[in-house]
Parts: C-alpha cells; sequence; structure tokens
C-alpha cells in the first residue's frame, strides 16, 4: 500500500504521463481509501488548467518599436 | 591575418529576437519594465561576449541561455530580499496554526474559473508563481505553464524524474493555498 507522501507526486506524474500498472493499482487503491488523496486529485486538475492560464505566450506580449529602437540606442553605445 | 572567426551581423537581433525574449522573461518574472531591462541586459551581454559565440548553437539558443541566466539571478535577489518564512504556506510562526484553518473556510481553488481573458486571474498566478521557492520556480514554468517535455525539464534543471513530480507537488500544494488565499480574501 502506497503512503500520501508517495500518492501526491504520482498524482502529478498521472496528468501527464502513463504509470506502471504496479503504480497505477497502488494509486488507486490509495485514492479508494484516502479522502485527502482523493480530493486533492480533483483539485490538482483544476489547478493545472488555472496555472496554465499565466502563460504570456498565449496572447503572445510584444516589445514596443520605441522600446526596441530604445535597445537598439544602448547597443550602440 | 583575417580573422578565423567569422564577423556575425548583429544588427538584426533586436528585430528578430526581442520579443520572444520579452515573452519568455515576462512569464518568469511577471513585470514589463524587468523583463525588459532583461532582455536588453542580454543583447548587452551578448554583444560583449561575442568572441565566446562560436556559432556551436544558433544564435537564438546562445541569447536564450544568457536569458535564463540573467532570470535565474534576479530569482536569487530576489529570494534574498525575501524576509518573512513562506506565508502562503500557512506556516507563519506569528500567526501560528489558527490562520491555516481561518483560510480553508473561505473558498476553494474549484471554485475558481479558468478563463485566458481575466487579467485578474493572470496576475494572481503569476504572483503566486512568483513567491515559489527560486529552485521551483523555474521547474513549475517550465512543466506547467509552458508544458514542456518532462524530459527535458529534468534534463536542463539536472533532476530526477521522481524528484521532479515531488517538486511540482510540493509547488501545487503552495499554489493551491496561494491562490484561494489571494482570489477569496480580495
Amino acid at each position: 500500500m502506497i503512503t500520501c507522501k508517495k500518492a501526491g507526486p504520482l498524482i502529478e506524474k498521472e496528468e501527464f504521463e502513463k504509470l506502471s500498472l504496479m503504480k497505477k493499482i497502488g494509486l488507486k487503491l490509495h485514492l479508494a481509501w484516502c479522502k485527502l488523496c482523493k480530493g486533492y486529485k480533483k483539485d490538482s486538475t483544476h489547478l493545472n488548467e488555472l496555472i496554465k492560464v499565466g502563460d504570456t505566450s498565449q496572447s503572445t506580449m510584444k516589445l514596443s518599436q520605441a522600446e526596441k529602437s530604445e535597445i537598439k540606442e544602448k547597443l550602440v553605445q | 591575418m583575417p580573422n578565423v572567426e567569422q564577423a556575425i551581423d548583429t544588427s538584426g537581433w533586436v528585430d528578430d529576437y526581442s520579443d520572444m525574449l520579452y515573452n519568455f522573461a515576462l512569464t518568469r518574472v511577471n513585470d514589463h519594465e524587468l523583463a525588459k531591462d532583461l532582455v536588453q541586459d542580454t543583447f548587452v551581454s551578448a554583444l560583449k561576449g561575442i568572441d565566446k559565440f562560436q556559432g556551436k548553437s544558433t544564435v537564438k539558443t546562445w541569447l536564450f541561455s544568457i536569458l535564463k541566466r540573467k532570470v535565474i539571478d534576479h530569482w536569487r535577489k530576489q529570494e534574498s530580499r525575501k524576509t518573512k518564512p513562506m506565508s502562503s504556506l500557512g506556516t507563519d510562526s506569528e500567526t501560528g496554526e489558527q490562520k491555516v484553518i481561518e483560510r480553508q473556510n473561505k473558498g476553494a481553488v474549484s471554485e475558481i474559473e479558468v478563463d485566458y481573458e481575466n487579467k485578474e486571474l493572470r496576475t494572481a498566478i503569476m504572483g503566486c508563481i512568483q513567491d515559489l521557492p527560486e529552485k521551483w520556480k523555474g521547474i513549475v514554468i517550465d512543466k506547467l505553464v509552458e508544458e514542456r517535455k518532462s524530459e527535458e525539464v529534468c534534463k536542463e534543471h539536472d533532476i530526477t524524474p521522481s524528484n521532479l513530480w515531488v517538486i511540482i507537488h510540493r509547488a501545487k500544494i503552495q499554489l493551491k493555498n496561494c491562490l484561494q488565499q489571494k482570489w477569496f480574501d480580495s
């Protein structure tokens, strides 16, 4: 039986990668009786979605032409 | 004697690379002026050390490697300025455990709607990421924000795969608490 300490990182890994069969079963069993980890698993998926909102490349922010010229000027000095 | 090294044309660098460098920096420092300064410093360092660039990698890779170091330097400075222990973890010694309990009643992270247009949400999330320990920040941004491959992230940060998920897990618990506090307290 795996502990909460082991289950936490496995919950994270499972969001991105396949777990080995043993780990998959171990985690499933753990989640079946541990309410805390089961609750975290729900939050965890949502949290990953929320964190992606922080990606600025989604909105491709740019430097203004004036700011670019300013950098160019500094480089000439 | 002609120079063995090929002269590199640097005149188009700012036009070609500044936006991508700026985006990279902005995601990591969450401050326009600071991100702009880091990009500028990157170009300055690059031109100063141009003789060290031997064309082993592309100009883009090389510029990014300089910028990454500058971002980490900034995080280290930021970390050394931190006086409080990580308050978002609720381990604040002055207020004690009570704060943790109090916080739990305010609202759950699952109630926060995922909305890419919501600037306040972006600010809150980026703020919470900035509060993470310096060593975790880059890992969290690379893996969770930019969703890069795990092998790549491990290699870049010199950690083992199992270490990666332990760090991600601890960081996410801190982010969860921080977000709940930032979102529901204001």
